[in-house]
């Protein structure tokens, strides 16, 4: 046979393998949607009809979510720390996470879990630094009228905040600000069939009652002296009132009435 | 120049037949639709990375637990009442008490009176069910070596105005205080947001317990528990993970029966399971890679080691919720070094026969490693004396320990307990 018409054959034999392919990835991916909903569905069943825990409530729950972590930076912290006193700093290191740059009276502290709290002269330096570096790790920020709250993936970071007051002279700042250089996935969210149960047990041991709505959110957790990271949590807003839960392991961490 | 531009198709063609065998296969193996960077990250990304990074070696993670917490503000105490509500609030306020441990210097010894002042002024009380050294809390936190020889049985991180200061209580009932570079604002507003319902015994009248306590003025109730039967009884096949875990090769073990246990015995290692569930090792392996390279090993740098594998251990053979706490780290005079650890189930000791984990070292070696594993269900909940009433009969400045014991017909109990020497 010449190679021009094997040529022919094999773009034939390799057109109709992608075909089958594709098709084949066409219906595993349907029948994975279709198991996904089903174990959704069977979840709700075992909640022994539940007020409020309905496939409405859930369908907007993502099937799955990733935590994220993160190495705190000197250098990061440094240039931060630099800008925002408008001069040299160096770090000064008290132990238990706390890293400190202090210029005569001013002065910026990292903690360890992203807490972040300065005194700087207001003309002298600016956030823009900071908000830049936020940027390049994917967080957003939204100025709110409490101050400014942060994002990422589209999913408000809960605990993430950041308070500014002036006196003239000077400004001061303080919060939860997710600094980072870069995020890195670890792990995955449990299946929504596992959470659904163990908000399901939540609910009932605090008397709860009807659950309204359930969101995702993130919330930077302080993983070590020097790691945060950003853990996906199911915020509920119930009849007599609300609960956190952690999506990666179901630990409950806030519930009020 | 067709012929070029079939040669490009089949090159376009056989690219996407790689990419999608790679994605129909990823479909096989996951339970969700991935999206495609989620299923490069769940194939290649995901082994060895679990993003918390331990290498720069101050990364220390506690050993011990407190038996009792309490977060007070200007408007009173608050106690977790039960397990769940310990876990909570341990993860709300373990942080900042880690970074006042860890920024303390400027040890000064301080009077009762000042002591007591600063339990009214608001802050995060950690007490502890046995003596321990501050340095090994230093180290934790810290990642340095404390310059002094001070035990604690309990730490006070306090709202002191402009800073916060530490203030650390030892067996002798003296009191010491520490300066601290945690952030004041941040304590007020995370002692603030708990809604109080208890006292220090010196707002309660009548009481006569250790002045310096927190006490629940609600009704005090516990959970009991149903004890479950041990993992592995004896005739049970330990799992590979388990024997790995006391470092015996599996594919190397031989195991033999006696009387009371069934014996693995793998070169100098042995390890032996008793009815029920106890298990006992003897042998020797290095605690972990990162002690290799250390000639003498601090007690902190081997407690680090040690730690994270006995908890593995526990988690795997215990089941109920209950954590591993450090209850002594005593030196022997032939060098070696013996830590015991308690069960601790919502901060409270949990008493049976025998210790639920004792680890003998020489230097970064194990030699030693019994584990009595614990496992349980929830029951039902206990009443008993009110700890307004328990104070006002206890003997005078003891202190109120709630422990859980077994009742002798398979369940754990929660008891109240008077324990000597606090301040009357």
């Amino acid at each position: 046979m010449e190679w021009k018409k094997a040529k022919w054959l094999i773009i034939a034999v390799l057109f109709t393998v992608n075909v089958f392919l594709a098709f084949n990835i066409g219906v595993k991916y349907s029948q994975a949607q279709k198991a996904s909903r089903g174990e959704l569905l069977d979840a709700l069943s075992l909640t022994q009809n539940l007020p409020g825990f309905t496939e409405e409530t859930f369908s907007s729950l993502p099937v799955y979510v990733y935590a994220f972590s993160s190495h705190r930076s000197v250098s990061t912290e440094q240039s931060l720390a630099q800008s925002l006193l408008s001069g040299p700093a160096s770090p000064s290191e008290a132990g238990g996470g706390v890293t400190i740059y202090q210029s005569g009276e001013y002065r910026v502290t990292f903690r360890r879990g992203g807490y972040t709290e300065g005194y700087i002269a207001a003309k002298g330096g600016d956030l823009k630094n900071l908000s830049s570096v936020l940027k390049r790790a994917g967080i957003k920020n939204t100025v709110t009228d409490d101050g400014v709250a942060f994002s990422y993936k589209g999913k408000e970071i809960l605990n993430a905040h950041l308070t500014a007051k002036s006196d003239g002279a000077a400004f001061s700042f303080s919060g939860t600000v997710p600094i980072s250089d870069g995020w890195t996935r670890s792990v995955r969210s449990l299946s929504r069939g596992e959470l659904i149960l163990a908000l399901a047990r939540h609910v009932k041991e605090n008397t709860l009652g009807k659950l309204l709505s359930v969101t995702v959110s993130y919330r930077i957790t302080p993983t070590g002296v020097q790691d945060i990271s950003l853990i996906p949590i199911m915020t509920v807003e119930c009849e007599n009132g609300g609960l956190i839960m952690s999506m990666t392991d179901k630990t409950l961490i806030y519930s009020g009435n | 120049m067709l012929e070029r531009i079939k040669t490009v198709v089949i090159i376009l063609l056989t690219l996407s037949l790689f990419l999608l065998l790679f994605v129909s296969f990823s479909l096989s193996t996951a339970s969700y639709p991935l999206k495609p960077s989620d299923m490069v990250f769940e194939l290649f990304g995901r082994a060895g990375k679990d993003g918390a990074n331990d290498d720069d070696g101050d990364t220390r993670s506690a050993s011990a637990f407190p038996c009792q917490i309490a977060v007070s503000n200007e408007n009173g105490v608050y106690m977790p009442q039960n397990p769940s509500q310990y876990d909570e609030a341990y993860q709300f306020v373990s942080l900042y008490v880690e970074e006042a441990v860890g920024s303390a210097s400027d040890l000064n010894e301080c009077g009762a009176d000042e002591y007591k002042e600063a339990l009214k002024r608001g802050g995060i009380l950690f007490v502890y069910d046995r003596p321990l050294p501050f340095g090994l809390f230093y180290a934790w936190y810290n990642g340095g070596v404390f310059d002094g020889d001070l035990s604690l049985i309990s730490l006070y991180v306090c709202d002191g105005g402009d800073r916060v200061n530490l203030y650390l209580r030892d067996p002798d009932g003296r009191f010491f205080r520490f300066s601290t570079e945690s952030g004041a604002d941040a304590l007020r507003s995370v002692c603030g947001a708990f809604t109080p319902n208890g006292v220090f015994t010196f707002d309660m009248p009548g009481a006569v317990s250790d002045r310096y306590s927190p006490l629940p003025k609600t009704a005090a109730a516990a959970p009991s528990f149903l004890l479950l039967p041990p993992a592995y009884e004896r005739g049970a096949e330990l799992s590979r993970d388990i024997l790995e875990d006391f470092s015996i090769n599996f594919y190397l073990i031989s195991v033999y029966n006696d009387e009371n246990s069934v014996v693995y015995v793998e070169g100098q290692n042995t390890l032996r399971l008793y009815d029920d569930g106890r298990m006992v090792y003897t042998g020797g392996f290095l605690a972990d890679e990162s002690l290799a390279s250390r000639e003498k090993p601090s007690v902190s740098d081997i407690l680090s080691a040690v730690y994270p594998r006995i908890s593995s251990l526990w988690q795997k053979t215990s089941s109920g919720g209950s954590v591993l706490s450090l209850a002594s780290a005593e030196k022997e005079p032939d060098g070696r070094t013996v830590f015991t650890f308690d069960a601790c189930i919502g901060g409270c000791t949990v008493e049976r026969e025998y210790a639920a984990c004792t680890v003998v070292t020489d230097g970064s070696q194990i030699i030693g490693l019994s584990l009595y594993p614990l496992r349980f269900a929830f029951y039902e909940s206990v009443n008993f004396l009110p700890y307004a009433q328990a104070s006002a009969a206890a003997a005078p400045g003891s202190f109120l320990r709630l422990q859980y014991v077994p009742d002798g017909s398979g369940f754990l109990i929660p008891r109240m307990r008077c324990v000597e020497g606090g301040a009357k």
